[in-house]
């Protein structure tokens, strides 16, 4: 029985809510780890399964409560444990790696002090403490550890601090590492670097992982077994190649066919649009914005340089590339949240003048955003009828009758019943806010609709119906889109013609199968080894 | 969690929110009770006149006419120190609405267009910081002349800072918003953005400021008339009152109580006022709900 890292025993447990209400978080789980194996706990927002990682390290918040069922750490019970005893078992046998890098280290402490405070911690002396960090550093890929040592968290950047907190998390060499959606908030690039290190390490110290993720074919990639939540109950668990080849649970089968590095086909028709006419054009756009810092002075970044791209009528143009690319700099400019310091815009064979307030605001009517966060993107004191028809006021289109009929005919354009125009944002979720800033966005009537990010922040399912929503409106209202995202494989399918940029320049372009199967550059080649790949056999 | 049931569409007012929190409900109805009270006594149904002096009743300890006593005058204490709450919530409220109004309108402003107009608000908030509040009433209110309302612009103008740099910071944040940048993108003009997209979602941190703000006020206003430069005299007010009282402490106590007391009650009541309504309207605490 000691062969298990980690055994969890028909666990439930419960929040206590405002106004005595009282939400069951996990309900009946039982899962079980055998030492130097990975298990993945797949699962949307809201599933339960970081409340579950957060019960094996006894860390729920005050008004969660376990409220049956055993949690076993190499057979030992600890469900029961009072926190003074539980504080010596963290770190030593459960580490944890948390998932934001950027709050999860002290800003005014040294790397290297904040790796040895997870050894001091546990009785280890300084000065081993110290030759232990450096060792942990090299493991964790970490060069010039001894340099490394004195710096601060800000002198890192995210996937090196993701790197740092995942040393700090196997300091005490643990039999079993909780990574919480370890590199959710990295770039897709260093996701791949990240997750390769934690394995290898974890692989050297035989410790077994329970990695918490939202993304089924990450969970397929990285896990012997990976286990689906849904609800707060296990609905199918099992060994990650059954899993992915043989699904059982009808939710199993939904995030597979949901997952859009699993689905390698395109959901667009490919042929359409190679003769329409273009709708706008975009030619040697650039835009250099100056920072200021303190220790670097006034200096000035390039984010766009000599950008020129054209979107046929109907089509989606898609703009990939990291965070810092440009690529959301040219889609601001579109919005007319930004001026280009030079270049053109030649909108259905027309010149804009975007000086000219007149010329400008005939141009906004035509294209519209949709943004990424769903919870930022409605104000919270509208109303969602408000919301739709604002743009609608905005141009004096139709009276208070023809702008309330306009908002039903929008709502019932993205599948959303109309009795909810009267509720808020707080009350809707966020696929259901993700449509209505859809439904905002087509109120005009716009013939552009610039997407940026706009489903990056979804849970797969959501993601997939709300791109289903966007093929089907392209259809039917002839619509064409800028996509913006780092995701490649969400690009595949939606796209018709890809633009990979990187450093405010255009790299590489081509129909998503040409950037898929014949990819150029080695920026783009590293772009498409992000997208996770199933083990096979 | 986003399985938890939303919240009912129809939430209770603020104020009922208020009335059944412990702590906001009593400081509430004491707060109505002393306002009433000094309306009252001001139109003379209660008490006496509070500048009336009868000589016959000089120095009086408390008793069954004269509630709080009388002072060297003769005066009653008890109808002294109710309008002098009353005056004293004129003018901190006068001074209060100054403060708000200006200094979100600066917040605003300054946060949302930036360049010149930000450079220019942040560096006179920072410059008007610099001086203590104390201080720099007591400056303005020895160059403007002296009646209850130039008190009350000092006071205002001494609280304009707090309020731009209150809303300056949420503003900052609200003009990087997707809803503004989606507004923006339909061709919106700036001036209706700040109005309608900006100004209604800092109009809860400007009312918790208010409430505290009230506090600091009356405490200010005590102060200034304390030294002489509040409303003149022989208008009734809760500072000049305890100023006159310093030398007759150790033969007639009550004439120093009873104004100190009620300054006590007065201050203690509007920051447990501004406590639950900062409970009640703060984002993070109704975060938990939702």
């Amino acid at each position: 029985m000691s062969e298990l890292a980690l055994e969890i025993r028909d666990l439930s447990i419960s929040y206590l809510l405002p106004g005595d209400d009282i939400f069951e978080a996990v309900k009946n789980v039982s899962l079980s780890i055998p030492i130097g194996s990975t298990l993945a706990l797949v699962g949307e927002s809201g599933s339960g399964k970081s409340t579950l990682a957060a019960a094996v390290n006894l860390l729920l918040p005050s008004n969660g409560r376990i409220d049956s069922g055993r949690i076993m750490l190499e057979g030992r019970e600890i469900q029961a444990l009072p926190q003074a005893q539980m504080r010596a078992i963290r770190g030593k046998h459960v580490g944890l790696v948390p998932q934001d890098p950027m709050s999860n280290l002290n800003p005014m402490m040294t790397i290297g002090d904040q790796i040895a405070e997870a050894l001091t911690a546990h009785g280890e002396s300084k000065r081993n403490a110290r030759t232990r960090v450096l060792e942990l550093l090299e493991l964790v890929g970490i060069s010039n550890g001894a340099d490394r040592y004195s710096q601060f968290p800000h002198e890192f950047s995210g996937g090196m601090r993701q790197r740092v907190l995942i040393a700090m998390g196997m300091a005490c060499q643990p039999k079993l590492l909780v990574a919480d959606e370890p590199t959710s908030a990295l770039d897709v690039s260093v996701q791949r670097k990240v997750l390769d290190q934690l394995e290898d390490m974890a692989q050297k110290m035989g410790t077994a992982v329970l990695l918490i993720t939202h993304d089924i074919a990450l969970a397929a990639e990285r896990a012997d077994q990976v286990a689906v939540m849904y609800g707060g109950e296990i609905v199918e668990a099992g060994p990650s190649v059954q899993l992915l080849n043989d699904p059982q649970h009808q939710y199993t089968k939904r995030l597979l066919a949901a997952a859009p590095s699993l689905v390698d086909e395109s959901i667009v028709a490919s042929s359409k649009g190679s003769d329409e006419p273009p709708i706008i054009s975009v030619h040697n756009l650039q835009k250099t914005f100056s920072l200021r810092s303190a220790a670097a002075g006034s200096r000035s970044i390039q984010a766009l340089g000599n950008v020129s791209f054209e979107i046929r009528r109907g089509t989606t143009l898609s703009l990939v590339g990291e965070s810092g690319s440009g690529k959301s700099t040219a889609a601001n400019i579109l919005l007319g949240l930004e001026t280009p310091d030079q270049g053109e815009i030649i909108f259905e064979s027309d010149r804009l003048n975007l000086k000219s307030r007149k010329s400008a605001k005939t141009f906004r009517r035509q294209v519209q955003p949709v943004f990424q966060n769903p919870f930022a993107s409605l104000d919270p004191r509208y109303s969602v009828g408000e919301s739709i028809i604002e743009p609608l006021k905005v141009h004096g289109i139709g009276g208070r009758e023809q702008q309330l009929a306009r908002s039903r005919e929008l709502m019932d354009a993205v599948a959303l019943p109309s009795s909810l125009l009267s509720r808020y944002p707080h009350e809707l979720s966020g696929g259901q806010r993700q449509r209505i800033a859809i439904a905002r966005a087509l109120s005009l009537s716009p013939s552009l609709i610039v997407l940026d990010e706009a489903v990056s922040a979804l849970d797969v399912i959501v993601q997939k119906q709300i791109l289903d929503l966007l093929v089907e409106l392209q259809a039917e209202l002839n619509l064409s889109y800028l996509f913006i995202s780092h995701d490649l494989a969400v690009v595949r399918m939606i796209s018709h013609y890809v633009h990979v940029m990187q450093a405010g320049k255009i790299l590489e372009s081509g129909t998503p199968q040409q950037i898929f199967q014949n990819p150029k550059t080695d920026y783009t080649k590293q772009l498409l080894s992000a997208i996770p790949k199933p083990r096979q056999g | 969690m986003q399985s938890v049931a939303p919240e009912k569409a129809k939430s209770p007012s603020v104020f009922a929110r208020i009335l059944r929190s412990w702590t906001g409900g009593t400081s509430l109805i004491v707060l109505a009770a002393l306002l009433v009270l000094s309306i009252l006594v001001n139109l003379g149904v209660v008490g006496f006149d509070p500048i009336a002096q009868t000589p016959a009743d000089r120095l009086l300890a408390p008793n069954g006419t004269y509630w709080f006593g009388t002072d060297q005058f003769g005066r009653d204490i008890f109808s002294r120190v109710i309008s002098g709450v009353g005056s004293s919530a004129l003018i901190s409220g006068v001074a209060v609405t100054i403060a708000a109004l200006f200094g979100t309108l600066l917040g605003l402003v300054g946060g949302f267009y930036r360049g010149v107009i930000d450079v220019f608000g942040s560096g006179l908030t920072n410059v008007l910081f610099a001086f203590p509040p104390l201080l720099l009433a007591l400056t303005l209110a020895s160059v403007l002349d002296r009646n209850w309302f130039t008190v009350a612009v000092a006071i205002g103008i001494v609280y304009i800072p707090i309020f731009a740099r209150v809303t300056r910071g949420p503003v900052l944040s609200l003009r990087e918003i997707e809803f503004v940048k989606a507004a923006k993108s339909t061709g919106m003009a700036s001036i209706g953005i700040m109005f309608k997209h900006v100004l209604p979602n800092i109009y809860s941190i400007a009312i918790i400021q208010i409430a505290l703000s009230l506090s600091w006020a009356v405490l200010t206003e005590a102060a200034l008339s304390f030294l002489g430069l509040g409303s003149p005299p022989p208008a009734p007010s809760l500072g000049s009152m305890i100023y006159e009282a310093r030398t007759l402490v150790l033969i007639a106590p009550w004439t120093l109580w009873a104004p100190g007391a009620v300054i006590v009650v007065f201050v203690v009541c509007l920051n447990l006022l501004g406590d639950s309504l900062r409970d009640i309207l703060d984002p993070r605490s109704k975060e938990v709900n939702s």
